[in-house]
């Protein structure tokens, strides 16, 4: 099952102005600054909404660095800042894939025209199909990833391990479930 | 026989005592620094270089009558020390022969380590390098870390192993020492950590310089991260006599007139003598860790009756006290006295602001707001706006003859607003204008007309039972 978002801007090479981008949970919009940096920002109201910046790093296409905007709040998106975010595009996907230092993924924002709503309505839709049948066609992001169990997560990553080869759903996914057993539960349900 | 222990026991004190001990040019490594160790009288003196050679280090450290525990202190007048932490805080030597020491913060927790090494800077940070590629769960047990390899990580990936750390009985020192360790990097702001080390990290390190000022000029110079501002007695302060020239906004640090975003952008402390419609503000950009303290009778004021008199954009920390603050036009303002925007540990302790001023306080998209023993008075908007603001406190401060719209504004995006001990009376206009909660703790009110209070059944306002409500002309 393919779940994934339809990129708007098929062989964009850069995150572009008043882009939209998804991670499971708020829809953040891409702003371009006169610095270069790209300033992402989402409604206020919206629960576990952070502002955050990245920073092209040199010539390399899609290659990011995690900024702070507000100097005063911590890094978001379970990151810290310096780490590398890269903008996938590959098989038909559209992605940013935020990666701490041991190179794991961490945080996923797929690039969608949709709106909140539909979104919101696609991961609803995302959660109540078998896991098994998701973990090859549907980029997961960790809204969907904390709600499930870790004893579920180890076997779903074991399954991917055991794959000889990966699409780039299946890397990321499973890159993404191996950081997800690295957050305590605490965090994962968001009482912290 | 009971002499014969008591010499085995001295022995064995004096033996640890030697183990423990810091041996005249032992090498010490931080995770960047590279220190040797001399013995200095009635102390042992550090020096070393930072990784890349940029930054030369020295602190001693003063033994104590305890053994093996030490007292970190200045080397020498310009000294540099790279340790979030104070001149005086205690310093223990851990492991069986010594070979770790740990700094402690405030709360008695490992702050920063240093490790006896044999080997060179360069195979420190190949060590240090190798280990920052190993598994999390791993280190945690077999090395003893330290602030640089722990600023790389999330604060996620640090509770996930304060939680392993904390799961494990019997935990080793060097897993204690790294728990510690953990623990007290949490409650440092990632931006802090991901500078660990660097010139920004090390002017903080230095402590607080204090300044004393007598003029605009004066101020201006001296509003500078990390620094205490003392307004001796009767100082008066006419931010206006500077703000208009724009001579005083030129050079690094500085920008005259122009949009505030980018300053908020580039991090870097601005002054901004930004245009309002009648003259100029001061409007000070990620400043942090200041205090302005006023000697009796000292007022900061301005003279456009749009301009706040001290505007806070991206601020942190930031402390006035003792002053007194409004404009010098009379009648109707519509510029406030303090206004915060996304700022965060922001403390006026016994001012008073007063009108015109529209409102005396305006805070934006802030955080950890605490006003004591504070007067706001005879504003000609109302007394105060909250937006978007988290955890505000407001104790022992009165707020009289302000007028005349909603006096107390707090919207929707609030939360943690609390009133204690305060008292409202001679105001005129609708006393709370609310969309989020807020909680009145032994306060006082008097009011001119009952309709104008609030909505006091709706759940927005919640009053215990030693707050007094009085309807009263005048």
């Amino acid at each position: 099952m393919m779940l994934s978002v339809i990129a708007t801007a098929a062989g964009a090479q850069t995150i572009g102005e008043w882009s939209r981008w998804f991670d499971g949970r708020v829809l953040y919009t891409a702003h371009v600054l006169d610095s270069g940096e790209i300033f992402f920002d989402a409604p206020e109201n919206t629960e576990g909404t952070f502002c955050f910046s990245l920073r092209k790093e040199g010539h390399a296409p899609g290659e990011y660095t995690l900024v702070p905007h507000n100097y005063t709040d911590d890094a978001p998106l379970r990151a810290q800042y310096g780490w590398r975010v890269q903008y996938i595009r590959k098989e038909g996907m559209y992605f940013l894939a935020v990666r701490d230092g041991f190179d794991e993924v961490v945080w996923t924002l797929t690039l969608t025209p949709d709106t909140l709503q539909n979104c919101l309505g696609q991961e609803a839709f995302a959660e109540e199909q078998p896991l098994e049948e998701m973990i090859d066609g549907y980029l997961m992001n960790t809204a969907f990833l904390s709600r499930i169990p870790k004893e579920k997560l180890r076997e779903m990553v074991s399954l991917l391990e055991s794959r000889p080869s990966r699409s780039i759903i299946e890397q990321t996914n499973l890159s993404l479930m191996r950081s997800e057993l690295k957050v305590t539960e605490a965090e994962r349900r968001g009482q912290l | 026989m009971r002499k014969i222990a008591t010499m085995i026991l001295a022995l064995c004190a004096a033996v640890c005592l030697s183990a423990q001990g810091i041996p005249e040019g032992s090498h010490w490594f931080d995770g960047s620094a590279w220190y040797t160790a001399t013995e200095q009288e009635g102390g042992i003196l550090f020096s070393g270089d930072s990784a890349d050679g940029t930054y030369t280090f020295e602190f001693r450290l003063e033994r104590t009558k305890a053994a093996g525990t030490y007292k970190l202190e200045k080397a020498s007048g310009e000294s540099i020390v790279p340790f979030r932490t104070e001149y005086g805080t205690k310093v223990k030597a851990l492991g069986k022969e010594g070979t770790i020491l740990a700094f402690l913060d405030g709360d008695g927790l490992t702050s920063w380590t240093l490790v006896r090494t044999d080997k060179s800077q360069r195979d420190c940070l190949a060590t240090e390098f190798w280990a920052k590629s190993q598994p999390l769960e791993k280190m945690a047990s077999s090395y003893v870390m330290n602030t640089h390899y722990l600023s790389v990580l999330s604060k996620t990936q640090l509770r996930y192993m304060k939680e392993l750390l904390e799961g494990r009985k019997n935990r080793s020192y060097v897993e204690q020492t790294n728990l510690e360790l953990i623990c007290s990097e949490l409650k440092v702001p990632d931006f802090h950590r991901i500078n660990v080390g660097d010139l920004q990290a090390l002017s903080e390190a230095q402590g607080p310089n204090t300044v004393t000022v007598t003029d605009e000029r004066g101020f201006l110079d001296a509003l500078k991260d990390n620094t205490t501002i003392i307004l001796p007695e009767g100082t008066r302060l006419n931010l206006s006599r500077v703000l208009d020239k724009a001579s005083g906004f030129k050079g690094e640090g500085r920008a005259y007139e122009g949009y505030v975003e980018p300053h908020m952008q580039s991090g870097e402390p601005t002054l901004v003598s930004e245009s309002v419609f009648d003259g100029h503000q001061l409007t000070v950009v990620n400043l942090r860790n200041v205090t302005i303290s006023g000697g009796d009778d000292c007022h900061i004021v301005v003279d456009p009756a749009y301009a706040y008199v001290l505007n806070f954009v991206q601020c942190e920390n930031i402390r006035i006290e003792n002053v007194t603050m409004g404009h010098t036009a009379e009648g109707y303002c519509t510029g406030g006295v303090v206004g915060m925007y996304r700022c965060s540990g922001m403390e006026i302790d016994a001012c008073d602001l007063y009108g015109c001023g529209a409102y005396g306080l305006v805070a934006d998209t802030t955080r950890d707001v605490t006003m004591t023993r504070t007067i706001i008075r005879d504003c000609s908007y109302g007394i105060m706006q909250l937006f978007g603001c988290s955890g505000a406190t407001f104790s022992e401060c009165s707020f009289y003859r302000n007028r005349e719209y909603s006096l107390v504004t707090v919207d929707a995006g609030c939360s943690d607003v609390l009133f204690e001990a305060c008292r409202f009376f001679e105001n005129q206009g609708l006393l709370f204008d609310l969309q989020s909660r807020i909680q009145l703790r032994s306060c006082g009110i008097v009011h001119n007309d009952p309709g104008a209070l609030g909505d006091f059944r709706n759940y927005v306002l919640q009053l215990d039972d030693e707050t007094t409500i009085r309807i009263e002309n005048y």
